[in-house]
């Protein structure tokens, strides 16, 4: 038997409201926030970014992309570790003479035409179609999968911790990455499937990278012997993997079944980040 | 104010508990009255959304899977009865008691079984890009003409002839949509730009695919490969569902070539496609033994 307790629906009313002022000021303060335009130094790009990674400069891999970027383009750069996120939510984010800028992808495009930079300019027509196809699968693809497996598959977390991450930062992270994996689709397959799929991305890449006909000189990047814009994100990604997911199934798909990838992300690093160890947190020889 | 002892608000609680209970047990119990017999060896696809008002699919997935069964003429009929597979996804299809779901999953189990590889005349290379082209395709640009075509009102007028409801119904479906797409994209990373953003970006993954494709008759080159039936259908969802929009005009004054190829892939591999659209005074419903367009089409190559 129900017993019949009278409730006032007035509190009930008022919490309902409450909540729902609450989050509309919330997405408005999110959709209009205030990024301090503070005194810049001229023609400096300001990277702002979080902390860095313990094997990687960053457990993110657009930072990462973004960065890789700058070195290669040989942009002048300061990193911001302000923990902020950009005005879009996300990081990383940067700021260039006054103009703030989000999404690794746009700030790269637009550093490209205000600088009139030649990352890419050497790409004939088809080969500029085809790193933008590798850009968007590393970026949009093969990144969820590496997404689902650290927060939904790897119960561990080793490098999160590693990176002093609390308790309720991975609880928090964890319950919105396997949403957004399950939305985003990767997150409805199985482990087995994450895997085969995995080892198919990985596939693409090392045997496009393996391959001679867009070769200009010898092949040490997707497009030759020059790094380009497609290079940047595909290292970002497979370093996530190869630094970040320590004994992990895909990191053994990895370095059993391409070791041309592995070599390939080991030049990236030597040729472009003299610095690493600098940025990360626990040095090692690998 | 209490009846039978339980306050007005336990009531209205349970009252709408009851009737949730009763709508869902009553669609489970429907569907499963529905399951279609289907001869062995014949692929069962099921649709969710059902024939479209211009494009025999209203999602590009199912174009893409029904396409691949028309070009490897594996003989197929279609469930429209809106069942979802086991994951939540759709389409999905079952083959001989066994059910798979996704798409490009869908793809690689008949390609096992049947035995049959679009891409078997593709070196290492080709087969590497056009994976590639299949993510931009899929991961990427599909989330933006979603984007476009639900988030930007301008479009409004675009979406109500083909919207299943009218008046205040199609107020209420076109919020639910546009509020799906948003947490969906948002999530993902693309919806976090603006609409102009997004179509900035869509139009770097169309300017791709036309230089990629050129001149060739498919877009690997002289024989259909599976990115064929990917890119086919996206394109029927770009040119077609959401004509009308600057995605399509876009699409047709600077990248030309798309538009011919969709034309050249739709009188090969649908001649029947007006009879599979609602718009279309020959419309046919295709659900069930009784015909399947499939062996239709099989019989008539």
């Amino acid at each position: 038997m129900i017993s019949g307790t009278l409730v006032s629906p007035l509190p009930v009313f008022v919490t309902i409201l409450s909540i729902l002022v609450l989050l509309v000021v919330l997405k408005f303060r999110r959709s209009n926030g205030r990024y301090p335009i503070r005194p810049f130094p001229r023609d400096m790009v300001l990277l702002h970014q979080c902390g860095k990674g313990p094997h990687a400069p960053s457990l993110s891999p657009f930072i990462m992309k973004l960065e890789t970027f700058l070195k290669v383009a040989q942009i002048p750069y300061q990193i911001v570790r302000d923990y902020k996120m950009g005005p879009k939510g996300k990081v990383p984010w940067m700021e260039y003479n006054g103009m703030v800028l989000c999404d690794s992808q746009l700030c790269m495009e637009y550093l490209i035409a205000e600088l009139n930079l030649d990352v890419d300019a050497h790409l004939s027509t088809k080969e500029r179609a085809v790193s933008t196809s590798f850009q968007r699968m590393a970026d949009e693809h093969t990144y969820w999968l590496m997404v689902h497996w650290r927060w939904a598959i790897d119960k561990d977390k080793i490098c999160f911790k590693e990176a002093n991450w609390g308790i309720m930062a991975l609880a928090v992270s964890a319950f919105l990455q396997k949403r957004a994996t399950k939305t985003q689709g990767v997150g409805r397959h199985s482990k087995t499937e994450i895997l085969n799929i995995i080892r198919r991305d990985f596939e693409a890449f090392s045997n496009f990278l393996a391959s001679y006909t867009f070769c200009k000189g010898t092949k040490k990047y997707f497009f030759g012997d020059r790094a380009t814009c497609v290079d940047c994100s595909v290292f970002s990604q497979i370093s996530q993997v190869l630094w970040h997911l320590p004994n992990s199934e895909p990191q053994n798909i990895l370095k059993n079944e391409f070791p041309n990838l592995v070599e390939y992300c080991h030049r990236m690093k030597d040729n472009f980040w003299p610095d690493w160890n600098e940025n990360i947190l626990i040095s090692t020889d690998s | 104010m209490y009846v039978a002892g339980m306050s007005s608000w336990t009531w209205v609680c349970v009252m709408g508990g009851a009737l949730v209970c009763v709508g869902v047990v009553t669609r489970i119990v429907c569907r499963q009255r529905r399951r279609l017999p289907v001869p062995r060896d014949v692929v069962l696809v099921h649709h969710f959304f059902g024939r479209g008002w211009k494009v025999p699919s209203k999602s590009p997935f199912p174009m893409k899977l029904e396409t691949f069964l028309r070009i490897t003429k594996t003989p197929y009929m279609n469930d429209h009865s809106g069942r979802m597979s086991a994951k939540g996804k759709t389409p999905w299809i079952e083959y001989n008691d066994t059910q798979v779901s996704d798409s490009q999953f869908c793809i690689e189990f008949l390609k096992k079984k049947k035995g049959i590889d679009l891409n078997r005349g593709l070196s290492e290379q080709q087969k590497a890009i056009a994976r590639a082209f299949l993510k931009l395709i899929e991961e990427n640009l599909y989330w933006a003409l979603c984007i476009e075509l639900f988030c930007n009102e301008a479009n409004i007028p675009l979406l109500k002839p083909m919207s299943p409801l009218k008046g205040l119904g199609f107020w209420l479906y076109y919020w639910f949509v546009k509020r799906s797409i948003k947490s969906a994209t948002w999530g993902h990373g693309i919806g976090r730009h603006s609409v102009e953003d997004v179509w900035t970006i869509a139009q770097a993954d169309i300017q791709a695919l036309s230089q990629y494709l050129g001149q060739k008759k498919y877009f690997m080159g002289e024989e259909p490969a599976e990115i064929d039936c990917t890119l086919f259908g996206m394109l029927s969802f770009l040119l077609v569902t959401m004509q009308g929009t600057r995605y399509e005009s876009f699409t047709k004054q600077n990248h030309a070539n798309l538009v011919t190829y969709f034309q050249r892939m739709k009188s090969s591999y649908w001649p029947d496609w007006d009879t599979l659209i609602t718009a279309s005074e020959s419309f046919q419903n295709d659900q069930g033994p009784t015909h399947y367009s499939g062996l239709s089409f099989i019989l008539t190559c």
